[in-house]
């Protein structure tokens, strides 16, 4: 555990801290692991698969309750202030971005199992690539953020927030290249092209979540709120003042 | 196996739990606690019944002295012996012969004796200082001149003694000869000689006769020393306490006079008297035996009693009353004046009130300035030769006449009323001015 | 974490008084060395302050109170003391009106001005001084008498009123700016001692500002207090910013949040760090407020 969490005189403090840190964490390891699934699922669709992500997704709601109410529970209990007042708000920052992570993959399951029944067409090989590499990126971002936030690394932090811009760049990408798409045309391919607009979208989503994260991680470190200002303002913050 | 199991220690020797050995131990520290109770308990019956068989002693021998055998004389102004001139000048009046009267009154009553030396023994059956009596009546009335009146007058202290002692088979008739008893008891049937309420002893001063023997004297001694005490030693001890306490940097200086007071106030009072000797009366040149001067020996010795109570009163006055008053602009007099001295003030009067009451019992330095002179008059002034409550004790009880043993308790039961009242105002005092905050 | 712990490293720049040569430390550990401090962390100094207080250094015989102390009070602005017992802000704040004075031994060196007067300077009266910088204690200590004598007393002494009527008006506008007219204008007659700690709290506040101070110093105001009376005197505190300066001692950090709007740490006679109070309870710039704040002092 980090210095964040620890060195109270109440040592039950202490504990309830780590338990909310924990919660995070754990979490984030769900989030992680259904967006690793939806990655796989890009590749090798099944509908067993999708399933899983969805039910996945009721452990992290659950995690979400739990985690608000220990929230709560702390600010009444322990007032606390300072560096703890920031870990608890950015926890629950933290939190909520995790949630809205699931429920972007669970909506995009939904679609796979849709697709799925419907009997279409399977995907392009071709823009399914397109998602996955975006998939993956979102899944390193993730992972960056979340394990930031176990150890307060800003330097992960910054990383970040530098491949949030470039996944952004491959989302524009992907949509021009869906827009010029030739098989547009086929009645099939619109419904699918749909889907595909969707799914990368929530790969973008999933980006910028996890830019929030990343974000919040430093608010936690440092007192200062860098989210809405430029990579340059951040690097700033973070290297030059203090 | 199963006591391993309970409380799971395995670090106690013992099997038993806390409980159990708490629980053995109990009757022990009951006791103990029950014993210390009871030691408490026996020493104050002890005390309390030390303090009863001293109260019941002084009482039963000072009682008898408060009330006097008097014997009714009629008593005729004959003008040809209290002022054959007729000029009713004062002078002549006070120099006439009034036991002649007496002794004509008592022929007059028993007329079967003749005898020259039975008259005499008839004679001494009124108390020697009688005609005293009867010259301040006369001097207060000079129209009673050529009149006849019903007189109440003293017995001597033998007859009083007698009748107090005369059923106690080894006293026998003491020092009254088988006549004068005869004569008394005679007296007695006729309802002229009865015990009656001892006016002289809280009228007169002393005298060399019990049944003229008062306390007026001393008690007037008292009052001017302890007033002269008190003018000079309350000022001084609270002007003392309140620079010490309130303005008197702390350093070694004050250390030292704080630390002298308090040996001052442990002194034994006959070095006190020792001082006065020599200071007052040998060096000032001030009279001895006077007021004045105890006052001023018995103020050294109270001083340090009223500045160590005046102090202990200063200090539990609560500093946040003074920063209070300092907090919004008051001067450190300011303060004083206005808020620390009206609150110390009971507590000063109360050490000072004990402080009195102790000088007012003290008798040590009293003699070492010869406030133990026999004064027959009342003192009139602080410059006039007094004497006061605990010496004229001491003076009665090295006195041989019987009467001065019931003199003596009496006197020391006056001197004690005085001192519970004087206490008892100290704790009303301190009742009704104190202030809680 | 290295990365967390580099706090005051550029507080120092804009604020003359401060010796630049010296480089701000790290406090990695808590033992502290004494000759390595005595650099506040945040601005000290405010625009057109009221008082002014310049290296202040307190002993009490050899112990060294209070070391360096630099600290603005500004107009119109509550301005709270905190930090662990014996750190010294509460000798700190008797300086102010030189209740310090009365403590055997104390020594005060550096200039405390008020209004650009130094208040330590030789000429200077400490009555008039106290009725201009007014005390509140820890523990409510109304004089043993009426309550309007409790007030009267700092107008009477110090000639405030003229006539009775005067008198009266002080009086009654005293205890209604310190919110007590309404629970006592039946009873003005009756001991200030008789009356509940929280309204005795506010008669002494009454009292301090019956001789119109200019800046009021609160010692741990509320401390004796149940939190319905600790909520009053709050609120009447905040009434009070809009007419005087006002310097509070607290133990409590919630309290120091609550009222006022500069916080000022001290730790062992050092002042560590000030800054605007929302500042120092979300992100403290020093370690050891950090620390104290948040409950980590071991």
């Amino acid at each position: 555990m980090t210095e964040h969490t620890e060195g109270h005189i109440v040592r039950r403090y202490d504990g309830e801290l780590a338990q909310l840190r924990g919660m995070v964490l754990e979490m984030g390891g769900l989030v992680l692991f259904q967006l690793d699934q939806f990655v796989n699922l890009l590749g090798n669709s099944t509908e067993k698969l999708a399933k899983q992500i969805i039910e996945r997704d009721n452990d992290v709601n659950r995690l979400d309750i739990e985690s608000h109410r220990d929230v709560l529970k702390l600010l009444a209990k322990r007032a606390p202030v300072a560096t703890d007042l920031r870990t608890i708000i950015s926890a629950a920052k933290v939190v909520t971005e995790l949630e809205h992570i699931g429920d972007e993959l669970v909506k995009v399951s939904c679609l796979y199992i849709d697709i799925a029944d419907s009997k279409r067409p399977q995907l392009d090989e071709n823009l399914l690539q397109d998602a996955r590499v975006m998939g993956k990126m979102a899944h390193t971002m993730l992972r960056g953020a979340v394990d930031s936030f176990d150890t307060v690394n800003l330097e992960k932090s910054i990383h970040v927030a530098q491949e949030s811009r470039e996944l952004e760049n491959e989302f524009q990408a992907a949509l021009q290249k869906l827009t010029n798409y030739k098989s547009l045309e086929s009645d099939n391919n619109v419904s699918n092209t749909l889907s595909m607009v969707l799914v990368i979208n929530a790969m973008e989503r999933i980006g910028h979540h996890t830019k929030n994260i990343a974000e919040y991680v430093v608010y936690m470190a440092k007192g200062k709120d860098v989210r809405h200002v430029g990579l340059d303002r951040l690097f700033e913050e973070i290297y030059i003042s203090n | 196996m199963s006591e391993s199991n309970h409380s799971g220690t395995t670090s106690m020797p013992s099997s038993k739990r806390a409980f159990d050995i708490v629980t053995d131990s109990l009757g022990k520290r009951y006791a103990a606690e029950k014993r210390f109770r009871i030691y408490g308990i026996v020493s104050i019956m002890l005390a309390i019944a030390f303090l009863l068989i001293l109260l019941v002693s002084i009482v039963s021998k000072g009682l008898p002295a408060f009330t006097y055998t008097q014997v009714q004389l009629p008593i005729t102004y004959d003008e040809t012996v209290v002022d054959p001139e007729g000029g009713r000048d004062v002078d002549t009046l006070s120099r006439a012969n009034y036991s002649a009267l007496i002794k004509s009154s008592l022929r007059e009553l028993f007329p079967e004796v003749t005898e020259r030396s039975e008259l005499r023994k008839l004679n001494k059956i009124v108390s020697s200082g009688a005609d005293f009596l009867l010259r301040n009546r006369i001097l207060e009335n000079p129209d009673l001149i050529g009149t006849q009146e019903q007189v109440w007058l003293p017995v001597d202290d033998e007859v009083d003694t007698y009748l107090l002692l005369k059923d106690n088979e080894a006293f026998g008739t003491g020092r009254l000869s088988e006549s004068q008893v005869s004569w008394v008891n005679r007296l007695i049937q006729d309802g002229k000689m009865e015990n009656r309420f001892n006016r002289t002893f809280f009228t007169a001063s002393d005298s060399r006769e019990p049944e003229s023997a008062g306390i007026l004297g001393a008690l007037v001694g008292s009052a001017l020393t302890l007033l002269i005490t008190l003018i000079i030693s309350f000022p001084l001890g609270v002007a003392a306490a309140v620079y010490l306490e309130e303005f008197a940097p702390k350093n070694r200086w004050t250390d030292l006079i704080e630390v002298n007071i308090n040996n001052l106030a442990a002194v034994p009072s006959i070095i006190f008297g020792l001082l006065g000797l020599a200071v007052f009366i040998n060096f000032f040149g001030l009279p001895r035996s006077a007021p004045l001067v105890g006052g001023l020996v018995l103020s050294l010795m109270t001083l340090p009693t009223i500045i160590i109570a005046s102090r202990a009163s200063l200090k539990s006055v609560p500093p946040s009353i003074r920063e209070g008053a300092l907090g919004i602009g008051a001067s450190k007099m300011q303060t004083v004046t206005h808020h620390v001295l009206p609150l110390a003030l009971p507590g000063m009067m109360t050490g000072t009130i004990i402080g009195m009451a102790q000088a007012l019992g003290e008798t040590a330095p009293l003699l070492m300035i010869g406030m133990v002179a026999f004064i027959v008059e009342v003192p009139g002034g602080i410059f006039d030769s007094a004497t006061v409550l605990p010496v004229q004790i001491y003076l009665w009880a090295d006195s041989p006449e019987r009467a001065f043993v019931a003199l003596t308790s009496a006197t020391i039961m006056v001197l004690l009323t005085f001192l519970i009242l004087m206490n008892g105002l100290a704790v009303l005092l301190r009742k009704r001015f104190e202030k809680r905050w | 974490m290295e990365t967390i712990t580099t706090s005051s490293t550029s507080v120092t720049k804009d604020t003359p008084l401060m010796t630049p040569e010296k480089p701000n430390e790290v406090v990695e550990n808590k033992v502290i060395d004494r000759d390595h401090r005595g650099q506040t962390v945040g601005d000290v100094t405010v625009e057109n302050p009221r008082m002014t207080a310049r290296n202040v250094n307190v002993w009490y015989g050899d112990k060294h109170a209070i070391q360096n102390v630099n600290l603005d009070i500004a107009n119109n602005e509550v301005a709270a003391l905190i930090g662990p017992s014996g750190c010294g802000k509460t000798t700190f704040l008797r300086c102010l009106n030189r209740m310090n004075d009365t403590i055997d031994g104390c020594l005060v060196e550096g200039e405390i001005a008020l209004d650009g007067k130094n208040i330590y300077d030789k000429d200077v009266d400490v009555v008039p001084l106290r009725a201009r910088v007014g005390i509140v204690f820890q523990k409510p200590n109304p004089f043993p008498k009426s309550i309007y004598e409790n007030v009267a007393y700092g107008p009477r002494i110090h000639g405030l009123a003229r006539n009775k009527t005067d008198l009266d008006e002080i009086v009654h506008s005293s205890l209604k700016r310190s919110g007590l007219f309404d629970e006592v204008k039946d009873r003005l007659d009756q001991p200030g001692t008789g009356l509940s700690g929280g309204q005795q709290q506010r008669l002494c506040i009454a009292r301090a500002i019956a001789v119109s101070p200019e800046v009021i110093l609160m010692d741990e105001p509320c401390s004796a207090l149940d939190p319905i009376a600790t909520a009053t005197i709050e609120e009447l505190i905040d009434e009070l910013r809009k007419k005087y300066s006002i310097v509070i001692v607290t133990h409590s950090m919630q309290q120091a949040a609550r009222v006022s709007q500069r916080t000022a740490y001290f730790h062992l006679g050092d002042l560590i760090e000030v800054g605007p109070t929302s500042e120092i309870f979300t992100n403290p710039k020093h370690k050891l407020t950090e620390e104290y704040i948040t409950g980590r002092f071991g």
